[in-house]
């Protein structure tokens, strides 16, 4: 009797194992023969083609893409800041909106005024940590 | 008084080879250095194929010839290579620009980079919203919802 439970018990893993087999086979190969990607795997391949498009702005030298940038008015610079974070540390540095403070307020803004304009932004970042570019670092605290 | 004319050979990465007068090769600063310190016949440029050489090449020879010419009728010559610019970056899709852009870094050629660039800039300008940019250049966002939420308010008083 005891005999008999071990070749039952023998007999059923073997019957299990060989049925997973051919589940296993017959969703990783088509009838044909040919293999066919797994979900998991179509999803992965599709994030690496989408990786090699990402490449091509962001990978330009910081330099040609500062170029480009430059050549954008305000809005579209913030349009570009909320297309991803990389963009976004590229589009919020100073040079960048200076040039577009001078071409906007320029013709009116005196050597004067400019100088109390920075020491007010400056009084205004050391006051409010959450301002400007410490900005991320504190939302990332939270 | 006609000059005789250099010819300068310069090879792509892929051994494409161009055979251009030096007042061709003057147009870009890297490569006017490289003729000058070693006065070779051949130059092998091994950081740009030769699709992108070829619009290169393409871009100084014209520029060389309307500047050389420039010198009777400067407006209309300037006003012709306006157009022929613009013909020539519309014909091209995003991927042979940001190749262009990063040739004409190389090689230091101002005009053509500034060229490329606006070129990318006006592809920008033509979306409506950051959705349309990512879509066109083709970025994948890492933003999550929330992160998405916050740069969204942070940056729309400028869409008003």
């Amino acid at each position: 009797m005891e005999n008999n439970n071990y070749i039952n018990f023998f007999l059923n893993t073997n019957c299990g194992l060989l049925i997973g087999s051919c589940f296993a086979r017959y969703v990783i190969l088509r009838p044909n023969g040919t293999t066919r990607k797994l979900p998991w795997r179509r999803e992965t391949k599709r994030r690496k083609k989408d990786e090699i498009k990402v490449s091509l702005l962001l990978d330009l030298h910081d330099s040609t893409l500062d170029c480009i940038l430059e050549k954008l008015s305000a809005s579209e610079l913030c349009a570009m800041a909320c297309v991803c974070s990389e963009l976004r540390d590229k589009c919020v540095r100073d040079h960048l909106w200076e040039k577009q403070t001078k071409k906007k307020w320029g013709r009116l803004m005196g050597a004067a005024a400019i100088q109390e304009w920075k020491s007010h932004v400056s009084a205004m970042l050391m006051g409010r940590p959450s301002c400007g570019k410490r900005r991320r670092s504190s939302y990332l605290l939270q | 008084m006609e000059n005789e004319k250099k010819m300068i050979t310069l090879k792509s990465s892929d051994d494409v080879t161009f055979e251009v007068e030096e007042a061709v090769v003057l147009e870009s600063q890297f490569l006017s250095h490289l003729v000058q310190d070693c006065p070779a016949p051949e130059h092998k440029i091994k950081e740009v194929t030769g699709k992108i050489l070829s619009k290169v090449v393409e871009y100084c020879e014209k520029h060389v010839v309307v500047v050389v010419d420039g010198g009777d009728s400067s407006s209309s010559s300037g006003d012709d290579l306006k157009k022929w610019d613009d013909k020539f970056i519309k014909e091209m899709d995003l991927s042979t620009v940001y190749d262009l852009i990063a040739a004409a870094n190389y090689l230091n050629i101002q005009a053509l980079l500034d060229l490329m660039c606006q070129r990318v800039a006006d592809v920008i300008t033509a979306c409506k919203d950051h959705k349309e940019i990512r879509e066109t250049l083709g970025i994948v966002s890492d933003y999550t919802a929330e992160e998405e939420a916050e740069v969204l308010k942070e940056n729309e008083w400028a869409f008003d």
